[in-house]
Formats: C-alpha cells, sequence, structure tokens
C-alpha cells in the first residue's frame, strides 16, 4: 500500500496484488488497476517524453482522452506498441516502458531538444529543410516517431464477426443505458456497446442517484436486466467509425478470450437506428507550463480517486472555470489532500458554498499564471486572469496537484465521421452535433438528469422510428442544482511562457499565433502546419482550445473558425483486429484442382495463378525450375505431355436464341458455327479492348460451351448477364458457370492419340475428329467429352470429365502414358510452348489498350455482317491510328540472351534522347528453336516485321538488339496440329 | 482397364470439424442440378420442396438438390462442382456471422430462404437446415479445402 492508495473503496481487488514492471523497475497493483492507475499509486510522475521537445509529461486523463502516457507494453510474446496506460488493463508480468525517451522517460537524453525550443517553430521542418530534406530524412526519422514495434511475429490470432440490430447504443453511461432501456421496452434487438471495463460510464465516479439507487447500482442493475432481455451489452468495447449504411467499426476487447486467440475483436455492426450516447470529455485550461506532470484534468482526479482508490496528489489546487470541479474539490479534501480551488470566475458560484462550508480555500476571478518543478509540479502561482505577466502573480502555493477543469466537450467524433460538422454551442461553449444523419440520435447533457432524460427521450425516438411504442418510464433522479456559466477563458494572456494547447503533438498557444500570423487562417491548415489534433488523440482534449485561439488571432469567431473532420478511429485499431483470420494459409482464398493431390505427390511446384494452386511445372531432382520447364517443353514436342487444365473456364449456354446473343457479344462470328466444332473467338469490352479470348464450342444447335480463361471466368459471366439482362431481356438464353464440376486434362503431343484412344468410345480419327472440334461420349465408361483444340502448337487433345473422377483419370492417363514416357507439364511450360507459337496470353501480352487490330485479329470487323460488343469503337479514329503497337515477334541477335519482359523497344531522337516504341511482354528460352525468343507490342509493328527492321531493347540503362519478325517462330504452317 | 474411382469432398474429408458446441461437416446432398427454362416459379431467394429442394439463384436459374434425375429445361449437373458442408449446434449462427455479413437470425436465412454471399471470401449459397441450428452452405468443390483450412480455425475462436 502506498500513501497514495487510499485504504478502502474504488473498484479495484485488494486481495489481488499484481507485479509489473515500469521501465525494469518492479512494482505493484492490484486487480481492477489500469498501468496508469497504478504508476499513479506508486508515485510515478513522468510516464512519457513529449513528442517534438522530450518534455518530461505525466498523466493528464483516466481514459481514452489521455494524451501523455503512450507505453509499450509486453505481455508473454505479445507486444503491443503505443498503448495508453489508461486504458491497459493491469495484469500480472506486465512489462511497460514510456515511449520516446532514451534510456528512460525519467532520464531521457533528448531532454536538451527542449532549451532549443525557440528554434523549433510549428513549420520548423517545413521551412528549415525545404532544400536539403532527402539529406537529413534519416536521421530525423530515427528521432521522430513514437513506440517500438516488435520485430516477431504477433502469436495470436484475430477473430472477427459481423452483427446486425435495430438499435445500436453507443456508451453505457446514464444516457445509453436509459437509451437502450427504452428501445429494449418496444421489443426491438439492441446491441449496447461500451469502451470501459464495466458498464455505467461516469456513474462510477460521479455521485448520482437514480431510481432510489446508488448510479452505480442502477447501472448494474439496468444492466442485469438488459441481459435478461436479450440485450448484447458489450463491455471493454469501442465503436470506433461511422460508415455508410448504418455500419459501424466495433473493437472488441474481450476479458477471457479462448486459448491462442488475441481479445481483439473487430465487428462490423449494422443498425437501423443509433443512438450516440459518448459522453464528454473534459478541456483542459491553458496557462504557462501546463504540461508539467501534476497538472491532470478534474474529473480524471476524480477517477482515479473513486474507481481506483488513488489520490493524485497531497495538496492540490483545483483549478475550474466551471460548477463541476467542486465535486472534485470536496472528494479530494475528503481523501485527506490540502485543497485550494482557484476559480476563473469573477464570483463565487452557489457551488463554490460546499466548499466553503468545508473549510476550503475558494478563490473567485483566480487564474494558475505557472507552475514550478523540474520532473513536476512542485509550486503554482496564482494570480487574476488577465494577468500579462508573471510577476502579477498574488499568491504562491506548495502544490504537487493541479486539477484543471476547463468545460466539456461532447464527444462528437461518431457524429462527426458520418459527414456532419459539429455545430458551435456557445451557451454550452462546446461543438455539438444536433445536425445528424437520419438514422442517429446525439446525447448532449450537462449533468446526470439531463442525461436520463435525453437518453430516454432518444431510445424512445429510435423505438418510433421503427414503429414501435415505449411503455416504461425515464428513470427519475433529483432536479440537478442550477448551475452557474462557464467562463470561458482560452489562455492566460502572459506572453512569453510557453501555454499547451494539444500535449500529444506539442502545440502551444503561440505555435497556433504564429500560425495565423503566416497566414494559415484555415482550421485546416491550421491543423497541418501545427500538427494541433492530429495522429492518434484526434484533438479529443486540444481541439476546442485550438480552434478559439485561432478564432482570438484571426479576429473571428468560433463558429467561423469551424472545426477540422474527425477521422476514424476515434481510438488506435489493432492493425491484427483488421486482419482478422486474413493472413498466413488463410491470407486470401485458394482454390485446389480435382488432381491437386496427385500434383502434390509429383513434388509439383504449386504456384497461385488467378486464386488458383496450380503446378508451375514438375521439377525432379538436382533440377531448377526453368530447367524443368524446358525438359517439359521438348517432352510434348517430342512425346506427348499432360497438363491439368481444369480451371480454364466452363459456360454452358444454352436457349434458342444462344446461337444469336452470343454472336452478339463475341467479336468473331460464331452463330454460323456448326454443331461439333470450336472457333476461337475473343470477347470485348464497350470500349473495343480485348478483354477475353477462349474457344467457344457448339455442342448442339442451342447449346454452347465457353472457355474463358482461368482467372476470367466469373467476369465473363457476369458480362454475359449484364447484357442479356439489360440488354437483350428478350432473347431466350441461360447461362450456368460449370467450372468446378469438371476436370479437364490436356494431352499433348504427337503421341497423344495412341495414349488417349484406349479410354473412349469417341472416334479419334482425323476425319472423325479434326482439329478444332469436339465431341461427346464415354470416357472409361463416364459420361465426359473430348475437345481437339491446342495452345501448344502439336496435336491436343482436352479431355473431361465430372470432377470426382478427375483425380482417378489423371493417374490413369499417366499409367497408360508410361510407354510413351508421358511428360506431366506446369502453367510455366503451356506459357512456354504457347510463346513458340505466338499465341496471345490476354493481360500477359496485352493490356488495357489492346484492340483486335493490334494482335492481327482485324479480319472479323471487316466480314461481320452484324452488331457485337465493342464495335463501335474500333470505328473511331483512335483505332485506326496508323502509329497503334502491334503484337510482334522478337528474334534477340544474342540467342543466349532472353531480355526482360518489360524492355522497352527504343527509338532514338533528335536530341540524342530515348523514346519508347513498345516492350516485351513474354520471353523464353525456346527449347525447339535451341534460342531465345521474345513477343512485344510495338508501335507500327507489323510494318517492322515485314521489312525484318532491327530494334532497340532498353533494359535498366543497359541496350541490346533484336529483329523484329512475326509473331509465330515455330511451325508457321500449323502442320503439327493435324499431323 | 478398372473403371475410374469417384471421388467426394465428403468422402475425402469424413471428419466433422468440432469445437464445444459447433460441428462443421461435409456432406453429401445427392446429385444437384443448375436448372434454367424448365424450373418451377421461384420467388427471389426461395427455397422450395422437402428432401428434394430447390433453391433460387438468378433470374431464371436455380439449383435444384438432391433430385434423382434431371428435370426438364436447360439443366447442368454440378453434382461434383459443389461441395456441400452441414454447420450446427448453438454456437452455428456465431460461426455464420464470422464468415458473412448476413444476419443468421435474420430474414435472409429464415427456413423458407437461400442467400447467396461471399463467406470466408469466397462464393456460397447458404440456407438454414435442420431445426434452429443448421445450417447448410454450398461452395464451389475447388475451395473446399480452403473452406476447411478456415473452419479449421474459426471453431476455435467461437465463444
Amino acid at each position: 500500500m502506498t500513501a497514495r492508495r487510499l485504504a478502502a473503496g474504488g473498484r479495484i481487488d485488494r486481495t489481488r496484488s499484481l507485479a509489473f514492471t515500469w521501465d525494469g523497475v518492479p512494482l505493484s497493483g492490484f486487480a481492477g488497476d489500469t498501468v496508469a492507475s497504478a504508476l499513479l499509486a506508486a508515485g510515478v510522475r513522468v510516464v512519457g517524453r513529449s513528442f517534438k521537445y522530450h518534455r518530461p509529461r505525466g498523466l493528464f486523463g483516466a481514459w481514452t482522452e489521455e494524451p501523455n502516457a503512450i507505453v509499450d507494453v509486453t505481455l508473454g510474446e505479445v507486444e503491443e506498441p503505443d498503448a495508453r496506460a489508461t486504458v491497459v488493463e493491469l495484469c500480472a508480468g506486465v512489462a511497460a516502458r514510456g515511449v520516446n525517451g532514451r534510456p528512460s522517460v525519467a532520464r531521457d537524453a533528448y531532454g536538451v531538444l527542449d532549451l532549443a525550443h525557440r528554434f523549433l517553430p510549428a513549420g520548423f521542418y517545413y521551412k528549415t529543410f525545404l532544400r536539403d530534406w532527402p539529406r537529413r530524412e534519416a536521421r530525423i526519422r530515427a528521432m521522430a516517431g513514437l513506440g517500438r514495434v516488435a520485430g516477431t511475429p504477433d502469436p495470436r490470432r484475430f477473430a472477427s464477426r459481423s452483427a446486425q440490430c435495430d438499435v445500436l447504443v453507443v456508451g453505457a453511461g446514464p444516457a445509453g443505458l436509459a437509451a437502450a432501456r427504452a428501445a429494449a421496452a418496444s421489443g426491438l434487438s439492441v446491441i449496447v456497446a461500451d469502451d470501459r471495463f464495466i458498464p455505467g460510464g461516469s456513474l462510477h465516479w460521479r455521485a448520482a442517484t437514480i431510481d432510489e439507487q446508488a448510479g452505480a447500482d442502477w447501472a448494474a442493475a439496468t444492466v442485469a436486466a438488459l441481459a435478461a432481455q436479450g440485450v448484447r451489452v458489450m463491455a471493454r468495447t469501442t465503436v470506433f467509425g461511422a460508415y455508410d449504411h448504418g455500419a459501424y467499426g466495433v473493437l472488441e476487447r474481450a476479458a477471457d478470450p479462448p486459448a491462442g486467440w488475441a481479445a481483439e475483436r473487430l465487428w462490423t455492426v449494422r443498425a437501423r437506428r443509433t443512438v450516440l450516447a459518448p459522453g464528454a470529455i473534459e478541456r483542459p485550461l491553458v496557462f504557462p507550463d501546463n504540461d508539467r506532470p501534476g497538472v491532470m484534468s478534474a474529473d480524471a482526479v476524480l477517477h482515479y480517486l473513486r474507481v481506483y482508490a488513488v489520490r493524485a496528489g497531497e495538496s492540490a489546487v483545483v483549478a475550474t472555470n466551471n460548477d463541476s470541479a467542486y465535486e472534485v474539490a470536496l472528494a479530494l479534501h475528503a481523501a485527506g489532500t490540502a485543497v485550494i480551488v482557484a476559480d476563473l470566475r469573477p464570483a463565487l458560484p452557489e457551488a463554490a458554498r460546499a466548499a466553503t462550508a468545508a473549510g476550503l480555500r475558494v478563490m473567485a476571478n483566480t487564474a494558475v499564471l505557472g507552475t514550478i518543478g523540474r520532473n513536476g509540479v512542485r509550486l503554482v502561482d496564482l494570480g487574476p486572469p488577465d494577468a500579462t505577466s508573471a510577476r502579477a502573480a498574488t499568491m504562491r502555493v506548495a502544490a504537487d496537484l493541479v486539477a484543471v477543469a476547463g468545460g466539456w466537450s461532447p464527444t462528437v467524433h461518431l457524429a462527426s465521421q458520418s459527414g456532419f460538422r459539429p455545430r458551435w454551442d456557445a451557451a454550452r461553449t462546446a461543438f455539438v452535433a444536433d445536425t445528424l444523419r437520419g438514422d442517429q440520435h446525439f446525447i448532449d447533457a450537462a449533468d446526470i438528469a439531463g442525461a436520463l432524460e435525453a437518453g430516454h427521450a432518444a431510445g424512445v425516438a429510435a423505438a418510433g422510428a421503427l414503429g414501435r411504442t415505449v411503455a416504461l418510464a425515464a428513470p427519475r433522479t433529483p432536479p440537478p442544482a442550477a448551475a452557474a456559466p462557464l467562463r470561458a477563458l482560452w489562455r492566460v494572456p502572459i506572453r512569453g511562457a510557453r501555454q499547451w494547447v494539444d500535449l500529444q503533438n506539442d502545440v502551444t498557444a503561440d505555435d497556433i499565433a504564429l500560425a495565423a500570423r503566416e497566414n494559415y487562417a484555415s482550421v485546416e491548415h491550421l491543423k497541418r502546419y501545427t500538427t494541433l489534433g492530429m495522429a492518434t488523440d484526434q484533438g479529443k482534449t486540444s481541439n476546442v482550445n485550438g480552434l478559439a485561439l485561432l478564432a482570438e488571432a484571426t479576429l473571428r469567431t468560433i463558429p467561423e473558425v469551424g472545426t477540422t473532420t474527425f477521422r476514424p478511429p476515434y481510438t488506435p485499431v489493432t492493425l491484427g483486429a483488421v486482419a482478422g483470420l486474413r493472413h498466413g494459409r488463410l491470407y486470401a482464398p485458394w482454390r485446389q484442382l480435382p488432381a491437386h493431390a496427385e500434383h502434390a505427390a509429383l513434388a509439383a511446384e504449386m504456384r497461385e495463378y488467378g486464386g488458383w494452386m496450380r503446378p508451375a511445372c514438375y521439377r525432379r531432382a538436382g533440377e531448377d525450375a526453368a530447367a524443368a520447364v524446358q525438359r517439359e517443353a521438348a517432352a510434348v514436342r517430342g512425346g506427348v505431355g499432360l497438363f491439368d487444365a481444369s480451371s480454364l473456364g466452363k459456360i454452358a449456354v444454352a436457349g434458342p436464341d444462344a446461337a444469336t446473343f452470343l454472336n452478339l457479344m463475341y467479336y468473331n462470328e460464331v452463330a454460323t458455327l456448326k454443331p461439333g466444332r470450336i472457333r476461337y473467338a475473343l470477347l470485348l469490352q464497350e470500349t473495343g479492348v480485348v478483354y477475353d479470348d477462349g474457344v467457344v464450342a457448339r455442342l448442339a444447335p442451342e447449346r454452347y460451351l465457353l472457355s474463358p480463361s482461368s482467372s476470367h471466368t466469373q467476369g465473363v459471366l457476369a458480362m454475359l448477364e449484364r447484357w442479356h439482362q439489360t440488354e437483350w431481356p428478350q432473347l431466350r438464353v441461360a447461362f450456368h458457370d460449370i467450372t468446378a464440376a469438371w476436370a479437364t486434362f490436356v494431352l499433348a503431343g504427337p503421341a497423344a492419340r495412341a495414349v488417349l484412344a484406349p479410354f473412349t468410345d469417341i472416334p479419334l480419327a482425323d476425319d472423325a475428329l479434326p482439329h478444332m472440334a469436339v465431341a461427346e461420349g464415354r470416357i472409361r465408361g463416364i459420361a465426359g467429352r473430348i475437345a481437339r483444340v491446342s495452345f501448344s502448337g502439336e496435336r491436343s487433345y482436352e479431355v473431361s470429365v465430372p470432377a470426382g473422377y478427375g483425380l482417378a483419370l489423371w493417374q490413369a492417363l499417366l499409367a497408360a502414358g508410361a510407354p510413351h514416357e508421358i511428360t506431366p507439364y506446369g502453367v510455366e511450360t503451356s506459357s512456354l510452348l504457347r510463346a513458340e507459337k505466338g499465341y496471345i496470353l490476354i493481360g500477359t501480352d496485352t493490356d488495357g489498350m489492346t484492340l483486335p487490330d493490334d494482335i492481327g485479329m482485324a479480319a472479323s470487323l471487316r466480314s461481320k455482317s452484324v452488331d457485337f460488343v465493342g464495335r463501335r469503337s474500333l470505328l473511331m479514329p483512335e483505332a485506326r491510328r496508323p502509329d497503334r503497337r502491334q503484337f510482334v515477334g522478337l528474334l534477340p541477335a544474342d540467342p543466349a540472351t532472353v531480355p526482360a519482359v518489360g524492355a522497352h523497344a527504343i527509338e532514338r531522337t533528335a536530341d540524342g534522347g530515348l523514346r519508347s516504341l513498345g516492350w516485351v511482354t513474354s520471353a523464353f528460352h525456346s527449347p525447339a528453336l535451341g534460342r531465345s525468343i521474345a513477343l512485344g507490342m510495338v508501335q507500327r509493328g507489323r510494318a517492322l516485321a515485314a521489312a525484318g527492321a532491327v530494334v532497340e531493347l532498353y533494359h535498366l540503362g543497359r541496350i541490346t538488339r533484336a529483329r523484329v519478325c512475326a509473331p509465330v517462330f515455330f511451325d508457321p504452317t500449323g502442320e503439327r496440329l493435324r499431323a | 482397364m478398372p473403371d475410374l474411382t469417384h471421388r467426394s469432398p465428403a468422402a475425402d474429408h469424413p471428419d466433422p470439424i468440432a469445437a464445444a458446441r459447433v460441428t462443421v461437416r461435409l456432406i453429401d446432398p445427392g446429385r444437384l442440378f443448375m436448372v434454367s427454362d424448365g424450373r418451377p416459379d421461384l420467388a427471389p431467394n426461395e427455397r422450395r420442396g422437402g428432401r428434394e429442394y430447390w433453391l433460387w439463384l438468378a433470374p431464371d436459374r436455380a439449383l435444384l438438390v438432391g433430385a434423382a434425375a434431371p428435370p426438364a429445361g436447360f439443366v447442368s449437373e454440378v453434382s461434383d462442382g459443389l461441395a456441400t458442408f452441414a454447420i450446427g449446434g448453438k454456437l452455428a449462427a456465431a460461426l455464420i456471422a464470422m464468415g458473412c455479413t448476413l444476419d443468421p437470425d435474420g430474414a435472409a436465412l429464415a427456413p423458407e430462404r437461400c442467400a447467396q454471399t461471399a463467406f470466408a471470401g469466397v462464393r456460397a449459397i447458404l440456407h438454414r437446415d435442420g431445426g434452429a441450428d443448421g445450417f447448410r452452405l454450398f461452395a464451389e468443390r475447388s475451395f473446399a479445402p480452403w473452406l476447411i483450412a478456415w473452419f479449421g480455425q474459426a471453431v476455435s475462436a467461437l465463444r
């Protein structure tokens, strides 16, 4: 027990002592403490160093508003950087460290920076490093920033969850509980979220009597009653962001998460109505050296006293501009602290009477003019609020605590995030949120009676908006005494001394005046220039004081200045919680082929292609991937290869108007296709750009099967649906994506037919099943399909069976092909084989500019008699520019060097510069040609190819040469396809 | 030559994924047909039928579950295309709320309805099944291993 800890009272469990360390020093607290309350109880004064000047800072607040006590927390393997000590629940074994101090915040070597503060005004960096920022950046960044990120992975997993409700109540103080009680009584589903450890809010430290019970007891009873009605009351849960359509970002910190799971869980809550009852934050008073440890929010002082049974000081000055501090003064006095009250107002209010009666010294028209003390307040100077010099002090008192009460700022963050500017209420001297999104109710109350009344009304209104009535009276509380008005004094008019406005970002009143003099008169500019209200703090304590000072400096009113936009999150959200399960193996969905187990058994190198895990190649012992690709490609050309093409899209199209519809969609003519035949076709966007290529098979007069590329299947299906539903709904046609229902394997190579023949009753003779034909029949007795198409330039059969037979068919084909030395080959090998043939790969060789003519497919535009998607764009001047990039082959001058994909084909300009003509899109070493080959898109490429021109290829400063040729390197006449 | 062996996701993964008060298992729902131009006149997102039942998928597209033979119309058999998960237990609804943004107790998952949603990042068809605590989820077969991995982690997070 320390002198600061009271012998009784508070919500701590004195039977459970918890050991922890602060900057390596062993300390102890109790269950129910926060790290901050335990530090305060232990008499630790310096808990942080300020961001810019490295000034020693102490606790100011008791909860999320805390600007100073940023700490790195370690518990076991888990490290949390930049936590607020005021919200970190104490548990045994926690190691907490202050940030921004070396070696510690108590003895910080960078503290000398503060001596140079005159040379470090607002905008210092912009002004000083205007010219040589790049040279200085590394050193400045090393000094800047708070906290230390652990270099090790977080061992915990993070869950996320969604929820829906009729009414979401944000805040479980008196207002929120009154609202939830009313809404729940109407029978609606209600979620109440509150960031503190237990619901009840200020009822735990502000005296109240509600329905004849103590405030905290009423809160507990109300929560129990709500839970009994099925209301989800979530403690330790912050509603940190308001988003569109009634969605809210909600961060829960569970008291007892399942093993291996982090306490944080991210919820997305969608609510039909929302009651915002977040309460209010006490503002500091601005006076010289008001950042010294020991200067604390009066409300926080009361919070520490009544919730954690900690006295924040032995002797205190309570400095106030309103009535709310008198309860604090009396409570401190009762706890044994010597108290002097300095009230800014010219005459003592009615509220002072009880304090005077208790024997406290209460002074009207009195301000704090300064504080003295090296690492914390020791002496306090008091004097008239209009003093222009520190010498005007009339009194110097010994005190280790200055409890400041500068008025209340309702927490308008969520309302502001929803898109509405808070309105300045001069009577309350506060921004309030009374213009709201239609589904929100904001509760703003000056006292507990007002909170209960407004909360109940909001609950009734939310229920009413959803067509319900509430048969329940509002909670009753004795009427409060009339409060005397607050006296706004935004700073003491003493020049020279630093008076702090934003403690987290080290912004002083003079900084704001300087910004105004330099014409940063807009509140948004002020924020960026001085950093006022930025970062994790989001101006919780500084916003109103800063705006008021800007208003004074620019001779405007506060409403004229306005406020900045508060941004989510209200308090920091752990990145792990945002990621949820999406990390490691579950980072993004992956799909497996039906024969996946067989590929794994063959030690295939699996890579992700458009979401599918597919074999890139099958490496043998001692072989690298490049060598495997060369071997596999040669095996296909020399014998037979087996390729898993199951990921290739399969969209069944049927209906009496199927031919008409597809002919409107495809660039190529597909209506004249005979049943049993296949055609290669392009699908264009409205812009004429090539979106996808693939084969169209006509299985029957009214039945087609499309094969879009693996990663475009969903896009093609969506495109077909969209055009059908919006443009040609009268056409009778329907689409089924059956991709996953089938396994498809490609047998390619001269020996392909010999391997396949024993498997099927489908005649494979070339006159029965020629190149670009398809037939349905039996594969080993299973109903399947064989399509004779080729992406390799070899005789090639695509064999399809229902996916359940895929694994067995793969095994059977491999076994049957063994006499022919059948070789499984992967996607990389397939890509090489097609490059030798000059077949384009959409998205690799083409991009978002490529038109059909650019890849040598102009014929359909000339010959096709019906309209099709994209046709109009192909008739525009841009599509007919003679200098468009065209698809060509490139033969490097050095046959042993494979040019880099992305290397630019260049020409030299008159002034000696380089100009890009296009670029390399694919490049390989070709085993069939025994040399390097490349494909590319080059301006006027076809003319260059016809002339046999040589171009220079530029890549990362190196220049090589290549001859432009037609984009086909191997078997240009296609004899092997048919042979 | 021997016949080809048929494999189903349910046969490949016979063991349920289970934690306290929740069980996920791959099941065999019988034959599945995607049907257009011949289906009953279903309302959007309607589920109709008993052991053999229809799920509305899109205008003029439905899924017929558990039928003995293909119905009339434009029909594609997708028995091998979908993996079917049965999710049950007191925490089944909480598991659904981890995987998607639908309200497990809301109108979208009422007994006579079905929903198409992204579940664990994957396109899925979802409906209530087997009483108050049960759900059935269809996803493309290729995503079954992903969903098994996802469920394996997710069930241990439930509370």
